[in-house]
């Protein structure tokens, strides 16, 4: 297994463990009535972004057809741009997202802004280098 | 891979990239006046766009390709357009009909999904076997 995969893939592990910290949190919230924390969205994408998305990512990048022989993995260099900016945009959005108060305060709205971009141009970087490996037998 | 593993996964990752480049406007106009004002079908059609178009798609790909064969058959290809075919009208149809905002083009693009998902049962189901079988 590849060392780029094996970050993704354990990164993906404590997602896994986040989200459903985060899942417990949303229902707790919606119980006691906390105002001010709505975590459930958050929830969502630490489940489906961060544990889902880089297990794929990191499983796929071992597992697809190689692309060359000098390349057998495309451009690693890819994986790990989209490994870095995925999780910048995860962190940024757990720090604004839960707290509804602050989204329309404009250091805030930047950091939505800069989470939903590096997520965006870390899965484009990605799903680029797999792209290249879909290859027909 | 096999041709329809390809199909399959070349097609999710467009609903990866188009769906996610939605999410960030969502997450972008958050909490603003003009999320409030847009209606659910809007923002359901990223949670389709992701789950069915990106993740199912992609995992319907590599399960094709992954499954146990019949020694060197995968079993009923033949199924396999139509759950493509199903799959990515039923996505269009119900991307068109949110923004047209026709609940008649879009529930039944979303019936379509649902079939597209029973065909596949239809064919994975006899995959899942033990070893030999």
């Amino acid at each position: 297994m590849p060392f780029s995969t094996r970050l993704f893939v354990k990164t993906s592990l404590v997602y896994a463990i986040l989200a459903a910290v985060f899942f417990a949190l949303a229902d707790a919230a919606s119980f006691f009535h906390w105002r001010g924390f709505s975590p459930y969205q958050t929830a969502l994408h630490l489940f489906l972004v961060g544990w889902v998305l880089q297990l794929i990512f990191g499983i796929a990048h071992w597992m697809f057809p190689k692309y060359s022989r000098e390349r057998p993995r495309g451009y690693e260099g890819l994986m790990y741009f989209a490994y870095v900016a995925l999780n910048l945009g995860l962190v940024a959005r757990l720090v604004v997202e839960p707290f509804p108060g602050l989204w329309l305060q404009s250091w805030s709205r930047g950091l939505l802004l800069f989470s939903g971009l590096a997520q965006w141009a870390g899965l484009l970087a990605a799903v680029f280098n797999l792209a290249l490996r879909i290859k027909v037998r | 891979m096999p041709r329809w593993s390809a199909i399959f996964i070349a097609t999710s990752f467009v609903y990866l990239v188009l769906g996610s480049a939605w999410g960030v406007w969502l997450l972008a106009t958050k909490g603003t006046a003009y999320m409030a004002g847009l209606p659910w079908s809007l923002r359901a059609w990223h949670v389709h766009a992701m789950l069915m178009g990106w993740v199912t798609q992609f995992i319907w790909g590599i399960g094709f390709w992954a499954f146990p064969r019949f020694r060197t058959s995968r079993g009923s290809v033949y199924l396999l357009p139509w759950v493509w075919g199903l799959l990515n009208l039923g996505l269009l149809l119900s991307l068109v009909g949110t923004a047209v905002r026709s609940l008649s083009l879009r529930f039944p693009g979303l019936v379509l999904v649902a079939l597209a998902a029973a065909v596949f049962a239809w064919h994975a189901w006899p995959r899942i076997k033990p070893p030999g079988a």
